[in-house]
């Protein structure tokens, strides 16, 4: 029988081993990602009937679970709607005009949106696993020609990008993580003749809105309401003029050289079941 | 350690990660999950100990890393302290009471949660806004508060060395 002393010994010992084989398994992840993808793929294999067929099981609990839980949210939603019928029907002329203006504003500034780009449907199996990455997997993978990099979107506008893929799925980065940071391209809707104004958005955390709070100069002809897009830019991973959303807020920075903006993303997050990826790789 | 008792072991484990994965993180609560392998942890940690706690830390953390699209490495890091961690401040405790690993696991989600949030915030990792910290910490530690007696009654039937030994160890 072991004393006092040597099992506590064995038990730092063990303790040791395992932060040792974290913390490099951390550094790999971090200098290369090769080996660390390699045992993503497989353990994702292996977990992938498991999230499928909870997928498949669980979407009418969690459809009960989150009117249960946001059943304040949908009665605002329907509210809204509502409201939005109603005003639709009594400026049926004014919003011939908006659409028209809209379509100039695409036309002008080049967007077509995914037009001629090859996509691939793909079913969205769960959302994030844990409180700490915001993650949604999808059912296809590099065998669809999915690459990490490529664009995901719905026919409301961007949701992320692939972030890592194996066989038969993939997870998808959402433009709401932390974690992530794209170029965008805001219009101010009331001036055709407005170029556009390029800045570096990243997310705020699921539920939240995007925040552009680099690149956009304080005397930029940005205002609530203005339509945001993918920029397009050299260095940016996504094809241009992909919808992202709508300015909810603009204020300026801290030292007032710059100006915040807000964007509400078209995607509602917490309902998505069928998503396109963009098999489109920039150039550069 | 026999081959049942491994596999014992090793089918908790999946079944902790199939659980988060399938359940615990498609129902969120206030935008927080029940953080399943982190109940796990605890449980293993209360029922058998800390090389135990600090095994299913490592093992499940690093699955659920593996399978999430944050820094590999990082959950089972945080989680294999925090296992061994409760494990230690078990071994002094004489007393049979329920109320004591109960008060145990209630400390320490929230210790895991903040432990997880800054080791991130070293490496320049941002896991969620601070704003979403108080509905994180709240339901992760009320949950694991519900969940860690029943997991800790798995647990010591999981570790536990032969047929005769799981009452001893469940007992605790």
């Amino acid at each position: 029988m072991a004393g006092p002393g040597r099992s506590r010994r064995r038990r730092r010992f063990t303790l040791v081993v395992l932060i040792l084989v974290s913390l490099t398994v951390l550094t790999i992840n971090f200098r290369t990602t090769g080996p660390v993808r390699s045992a993503g793929r497989v353990v994702g294999s292996v977990f992938h009937p498991v999230r499928s067929g909870a997928a498949w099981v669980g979407r009418p609990f969690g459809n009960l679970w989150n009117s249960a839980f946001h059943y304040s949210e949908l009665e605002r939603e329907n509210a809204t709607l509502r409201r939005k019928v109603d005003q639709l029907e009594g400026q049926r002329p004014g919003h011939t005009i908006d659409q028209r203006l809209y379509r100039q504003l695409l036309a002008q500034a080049d967007i077509t949106y995914l037009k001629g780009l090859p996509t691939v449907a793909a079913q969205v199996t769960s959302g994030p696993a844990t409180n700490f990455a915001d993650s949604i997997s999808i059912d296809r993978g590099s065998g669809d020609g999915i690459k990490v990099g490529m664009a995901v979107v719905t026919d409301q506008g961007l949701v992320g990008r692939i972030a890592t893929v194996s066989g038969g799925q993939a997870e998808v980065q959402p433009i709401t993580d932390p974690n992530l940071a794209f170029f965008v391209k805001v219009y101010a809707s009331r001036d055709m003749t407005d170029p556009g104004t390029t800045g570096e958005a990243h997310g705020m955390g699921a539920s939240h809105d995007v925040r552009a709070s680099d690149g956009i100069l304080a005397n930029a002809n940005v205002a609530k309401g203005d339509p945001v897009f993918t920029s397009g830019v050299s260095t940016s991973s996504y094809p241009p003029g992909i919808p992202v959303g709508i300015v909810s807020q603009v204020s300026p920075s801290a030292d007032r050289t710059q100006l915040v903006v807000d964007v509400r993303p078209h995607v509602d997050f917490g309902r998505l079941s069928i998503v396109r990826v963009v098999l489109w790789e920039p150039t550069s | 350690m026999t081959p049942v008792r491994v596999a014992k072991i090793s089918l908790v484990g999946f079944l902790a990660v199939a659980m988060q994965i399938s359940v615990a993180g498609q129902l969120p609560i206030a935008g927080a999950r029940v953080d399943v392998i982190l109940v796990a942890t605890l449980a293993a940690g209360l029922a058998a100990g800390p090389e135990a706690g600090a095994g299913m830390g490592f093992g499940c953390g690093l699955l659920i890393d593996l399978l999430g699209i944050g820094p590999v490495g990082l959950t089972s890091f945080v989680y294999t302290l925090v296992g061994y961690g409760v494990g230690v401040s078990q071994i002094g405790v004489l007393r049979t009471s329920r109320l004591i690993p109960l008060l145990t696991a209630t400390v320490a989600a929230p210790i895991a949660v903040v432990g997880y949030v800054a080791a991130a915030a070293m490496i320049g990792r941002q896991p969620f806004m601070m704003s979403d910290v108080p509905s994180v910490l709240a339901v992760v530690t009320i949950s694991t508060a519900v969940l860690c007696l029943p997991a800790r009654r798995l647990m010591a039937w999981a570790f536990a060395e032969t047929t005769s030994s799981i009452g001893s160890v469940a007992r605790w």
